[in-house]
């Protein structure tokens, strides 16, 4: 019965006129991904009024695809222009920037969109074979999980502050500190607001990542402009995606496995999404590696592990989204409410009564990721021509770019102002040795880390108990504490010479 | 030096954010041992001692000039930047007086020529293809409320986006 019905949900997708939709919304997410402030739930909303009048499996596939294109494409931006494109893109930028700038673009594009790629296949596998008992245990999931997850995310920044590691973890407290801007979550209390309405809703932190990354980096470019050094912006104007040998594929398969399993599983984790799975899998990628030194400066795995991680989410987000009714992220919550437009009600009873459907939306990740490849290679070409430019009108290029990104998120002035701060901010944290990365890192778990910590202190009367008797809460905790010690037992092997 | 007395800035911001935590009220939830300003104090807390232990050996490095990597060389805003700074800044403030077109187009050309290029007329044709551009994909494609400006400015705008 199962077979048969993979079988329909495969016929009915390869039908031309559906591949067609999944190519337009794979490569129109590719290309909203590139754009900054353009998120892949925005690139959905954008796409919804033209499935209106498609058929529910279609319309369903053609959004499944603009998702996967615009978890990839986010990548694209972050690599060439060090601005990522999408929130899930962050952790791209630590290692493919450096590569990129090492005139090393192609391979870092290509290690992304490949990584993306079987990411977002091995999610849909997952998501075939253990949906249902997958998304039961996502519900065990509670605040005690929740807070360990995110110190476990908080872990990697051991490996973001290599010239100094007090300098990493002071960045990393200045984001969690930003991050408790705004109204107090639990008893709606406001904090460091100054009587400022825009502060309410908090620092977000595409308008910071927009500011510390891009429009620093303009500064820090333009202050060696005419010097010897100007000669290294020059290096990675020719850009063409490189897809990734056999041979280094197999190098990597601890990665991509391990990357993809981590993407899929907290992509699962409702609310937990993308960006906190690359960042998850970018500390798990730094702490099993032999050489964790080299990442941040352009290694192939600190690009892999976050690609991987953030298509495999997607995947993952899917499955609390049909098998129970509950989105595993912002874009999944719109994916279901595309649903709900076809008349479709998400949870058990629909994959009961419509079982293909699951196969379809399975197919059309598989497809969509598959295209990745394809489509990848043409726009990342296209995209790469702004980098043939002069770099007074590429950084002229990158800070509008990064202004429209930070405005048109929110629609909010106040976040191009944050962006503009924090340029500054960025370029000081950079010119001193703090951390940016750091930072953003902080300021991404900071929301999570306080309010499962508050929460799962109420719910536990103020017992701190619940942290270490829990068994996911425990596992995750000495996963933590190894990903934190790893590096400085390293570091003091290779100083004793061991 | 730059670094200690941006250290101090920062030491000095965090005791001004954690009186200012000591005000935060809102109803209390008694079972909340944290409250709302116990996390952003124990930030702030565990900061300041390592701020300090920062400043303490930057100012020893200082001193006995050891360890050149980890010193900052060179004065911290270049001329360069700060004309860069100043332009951005000028354009933010523009936006809403002027709109997002004419300001990003003066801002294209404006930043170009901060930044020493000097091939006037192709900067000039590369500020109008960028703007339209912009314009198009994020006002027209993506339907971004693009600021307007005020005025005659605004009226004109609605033509474009």
């Amino acid at each position: 019965m199962g077979f048969e019905n993979a079988i329909q949900g495969f016929t009915y997708i390869v039908s031309p006129s559906n591949l067609i939709l999944i190519v337009i919304g794979t490569a129109f997410g590719i290309i909203c991904g590139a754009l900054p402030g353009i998120s892949s739930s925005m690139a959905i909303i954008l796409m919804l009024p033209f499935t209106y009048t498609m058929k529910p499996v279609a319309s369903i596939a053609v959004l499944v695809a603009v998702y996967i294109g615009g978890a990839c494409g986010g990548s694209i931006s972050a690599i060439l222009l060090r601005t990522p494109g999408t929130p899930e893109a962050v952790a791209t930028v630590f290692d493919g920037f450096p590569m990129a700038m090492r005139g090393e673009a192609g391979k870092a594009l290509g290690l992304a969109v490949t990584a993306s790629s079987l990411g977002g296949i091995f999610s849909a596998m997952a998501m075939v074979v253990a949906a249902p008992l997958l998304a039961r245990l996502a519900l065990k999931f509670q605040s005690a999980e929740y807070f360990t997850l995110a110190l476990l995310g908080l872990s990697c920044i051991t490996s973001l502050g290599s010239k100094n590691q007090v300098k990493a973890i002071l960045s990393a407290l200045f984001g969690l500190f930003i991050s408790t801007i705004g109204l107090d979550p639990i008893n709606g209390a406001q904090r460091f607001t100054f009587g400022q309405s825009f502060l309410m809703n908090g620092v977000g932190y595409i308008p910071v990542m927009i500011g510390t990354f891009a429009i620093a980096e303009v500064y820090k470019n333009i202050s060696q402009i005419g010097r010897k050094e100007d000669r290294e912006l020059l290096l990675y104007q020719k850009v063409s995606l490189e897809i990734l040998r056999l041979r280094e594929l197999v190098r990597l398969w601890t990665t991509i496995v391990k990357s993809s399993l981590i993407g899929t599983v907290i992509g699962i984790i409702p609310a937990a999404g993308g960006a906190i799975a690359a960042l998850v899998s970018y500390g798990e990628a730094v702490r099993s590696s032999k050489t964790p030194e080299k990442f941040g400066k352009g290694i192939p795995e600190g690009i892999v592990a976050p690609e991987c991680a953030n298509n495999a989410a997607v995947g993952g987000s899917m499955v609390p989204t049909l098998v129970l009714g509950i989105p595993g992220s912002p874009t999944a919550a719109v994916i279901m409410a595309a649903f709900l437009i076809q008349g479709l009600r998400p949870g058990p009873l629909l994959l009961k009564d419509q079982p293909i459907l699951l196969y379809s939306v399975f197919f059309s990740i598989i497809i969509a990721s598959l295209l990745l490849f394809i489509l990848g290679r043409y726009i990342t070409r296209e995209f790469a021509h702004i980098l043939k430019l002069p770099y007074p009108m590429l950084g002229t290029l990158i800070v509008a770019l990064g202004i429209v990104g930070a405005y048109a998120l929110q629609n909010s002035y106040y976040d191009v102002l944050v962006a503009l701060i924090f340029s500054v901010v960025g370029y000081v944290f950079d010119r001193f040795h703090y951390s940016s990365p750091a930072l953003i890192l902080g300021l991404i778990l900071g929301g999570i880390a306080e309010n499962a910590l508050r929460q799962q202190l109420i719910i536990g009367d103020g017992s701190w108990l619940p942290f270490v008797t829990r068994p996911v809460s425990l596992m995750i905790l000495i996963l933590t504490v190894i990903a934190l010690l790893n590096p400085l037992i390293m570091g003091r092997k290779k100083q004793t010479g061991k | 030096m730059a670094e200690l007395f941006f250290n101090i800035l920062l030491i000095l911001l965090l005791v001004v954010l954690y009186v200012s935590s000591l005000g935060i009220g809102g109803r209390r939830v008694s079972s909340d041992h944290f409250g709302p300003q116990g996390f952003p104090q124990l930030l702030i807390m565990l900061s300041i001692p390592l701020l300090i232990w920062v400043s303490v050996r930057v100012l020893t490095q200082v001193r006995a000039e050891r360890r050149p990597e980890e010193r900052f060389d060179g004065e911290l805003f270049k001329r360069p930047i700060f004309v860069c700074l100043f332009i951005l800044v000028a354009y933010v403030a523009s936006l809403n007086l002027a709109g997002y077109t004419l300001s990003t187009l003066l801002f294209i050309f404006v930043m170009g020529k901060g930044i020493r290029y000097s091939k006037n007329l192709r900067l000039a044709l590369f500020s109008v293809v960028t703007t339209g551009i912009l314009v198009l994909v994020f006002g027209r494609c993506f339907a971004v409320p693009l600021p307007r400006g005020i005025g005659w400015l605004r009226e004109l705008s609605f033509f474009l986006y």
